[in-house]
């Protein structure tokens, strides 16, 4: 680095690089130092903000995907990332670093609900006292943070999942708020936002199926899936819901009838496709969505899980994480434990591999939301 | 390994002899082959690149010839010989850009263009985000020479909203 010395001035103007080869240097760079050369001229401020400028050249420093965590820590909800480990054994380890930190709203309660993150950007829906709940789209990198609007304010209990429209490029947020009244739900209502274009404003939306979200949702190619109770039929019924984030339509997918018993069902990007999973004494299972107009669903059963896993379902409980491009599950404890592992679990041989990450030692205890293969982007919102 | 030799020349006169399956490195050189203008006595002139940027272009090609063929004869070679060879290679190249001014290496980067080889455009590109990394947008105007466009209003607006990054 020694080689370049400021004090050569005018050295580029002689030669007038085409933006070709600007674009493909600046392509290189950190998030920050994209930040700092922001600030350098019109043009190259224009270069950034070129709204697909990361899909056109996606050869930045830090291509390869990282786990993201995150927990709070009062008042402050903090961001922290690791390099993800492609191919695992036991002696891989990752050191996570200190991303940023940023402040919560004055009348934060604690409890938070995080969307998978989805371009670098992570939705939360957190609760204020009163009930209400606040909904904010932030981005970990550059630490800019959105709330959006208030949704009605009778409602009691809200849900927002977070979605992409891979060919119009948009972030949707889908918000379902409804009235609880015990076993009945009522008066529910299905609000959209679309950020980035305009003014920020809930639009009502119709769904011809009144149903009230169960569980965490994943957006895949454009469709958002959760997992929702059938209020027609009753709230024992739960279906999948399939809510295309373009068109802005409802889909509902039957359950597999295996899918019925066991509650803590996770759902997770299965090499691309729906799937679901979950582990119930010592019986690990997978199902993937094959068919959605069938309602065909494939499944992969273990009946019996790696002693390692079963000890440590008594004495550090595993949360799914997501499944990695090869296909392996990854899972991690719901709260901070020094040492602190994140685990890979191999369905072929069902082996189960942990990776030791370092850096959150910190924090022990505190409850802790991982995601995988999280993306930097610079881009403001 | 072929020994077919062409002759490169330089727009400030200098000729270079270099094999042909080095040259060919460079998508414009191979085109010329491929449909015959190149005359066996005489020199491919090239208008745009000096002597000196010709004679890095040239080692760059040399070296990466070489280690193409090692990878042809070494088809089996094992993991440990495939990264200890790609580590060589690295070495090499960071050996290579590290002697050289930042001048000469955006001469070469426009060299690299003009002759297209997409391999050198990209270690070259990938030093200079290297070097440019940690400055301050002042220290990049300087290196690209850019003049400051923005109005001091625009500017302190650009600025905040980038401040994270200047923390």
């Amino acid at each position: 680095m020694n080689n370049l010395q400021v004090s050569e001035d005018h050295v580029a103007q002689i030669f007038d690089l085409p933006n070709d080869l600007i674009i493909n240097i600046l392509s290189r760079l950190p998030a920050k130092s994209i930040a700092k050369c922001r600030c350098v001229s019109k043009l190259w401020s224009s270069i950034f903000r070129r709204p697909r400028f990361n899909e056109f050249f996606p050869i930045k420093s830090s291509a390869s995907p990282r786990f993201m965590f995150t927990f709070v820590v009062e008042d402050k909800i903090l961001f922290f990332l690791s390099p993800q480990p492609q191919d695992p054994n036991e002696n891989s380890s990752s050191v996570a670093s200190y991303l940023v930190g940023s402040d919560h709203h004055t009348e934060f309660t604690g409890n938070q609900e995080l969307c998978l993150p989805i371009n670098g950007f992570v939705c939360r829906q957190y609760q204020v006292i009163k009930y209400r709940k606040v909904v904010a789209i932030c981005n970990p990198i550059t630490g800019e943070s959105l709330t959006l609007p208030k949704m009605g304010a009778q409602f009691i209990d809200a849900r927002s999942y977070f979605g992409f429209d891979p060919i119009n490029k948009q972030f949707k947020v889908l918000c379902l708020t409804w009235h609880n009244m015990g076993i009945h739900v009522k008066s529910e209502k299905y609000q959209v936002m679309t950020l980035g274009v305009g003014k920020v404003l809930w639009r009502t939306i119709k769904c011809r199926k009144p149903h009230y979200p169960l569980h965490d949702g994943i957006c895949i190619n454009g469709v958002l899936y959760y997992r929702a109770h059938d209020v027609e039929k009753g709230s024992g019924i739960s279906i999948i819901v399939c809510f295309d984030v373009r068109s802005e339509e409802f889909k509902f997918i039957n359950l597999d009838k295996d899918m019925l018993v066991g509650s803590s069902w996770v759902l997770i990007n299965y090499k691309g496709k729906l799937g679901a999973v979950d582990i119930n004494v010592n019986r690990f299972m997978l199902v993937v969505l094959e068919d959605a107009r069938n309602h065909k669903w494939s499944k992969h059963i273990i009946y019996k899980v790696p002693d390692s896993w079963r000890e440590l379902r008594i004495t550090t409980p595993l949360q799914f994480v997501g499944a990695t491009s090869t296909g392996e599950i990854v899972l991690s404890p719901a709260y901070l434990t020094d040492p602190f592992y994140v685990y890979y679990y191999n369905l072929e041989r069902n082996t189960l591999i942990r990776v030791r990450v370092q850096g959150l030692e910190a924090f022990p205890n505190h409850r802790v939301h991982t995601f995988l293969d999280y993306v930097e982007d610079f881009n403001l919102m | 390994m072929s020994s077919n030799m062409i002759m490169l020349k330089s727009s400030d006169g200098a000729s270079f002899e270099i094999e042909e399956a080095a040259a060919r490195k460079s998508k414009i050189i191979a085109n010329m082959i491929e449909v015959e203008c190149v005359d066996e006595d005489k020199a491919i002139p090239l208008q745009n690149v000096t002597g000196n940027i010709l004679a890095l272009v040239i080692e760059y090609c040399n070296k990466h010839i070489v280690d193409d063929d090692d990878d042809v004869a070494t088809e089996e070679a094992s993991e440990e010989e495939e990264e200890a060879k790609k580590k060589k290679v690295d070495d090499w190249e960071a050996e290579f850009m590290n002697s050289m001014s930042l001048e000469t290496m955006f001469e070469l980067l426009l060299a690299a263009n003009y002759l297209n080889i997409k391999s050198l455009i990209d270690l070259v590109c990938q030093t200079i985000a290297n070097n440019i990394k940690d400055k301050t947008p002042e220290e990049v105007r300087k290196i690209f020479s850019i003049e400051n466009d923005f109005t001091p209003e625009e500017e302190e607006e650009i600025r905040k909203e980038n401040a994270w990054a200047f923390g």
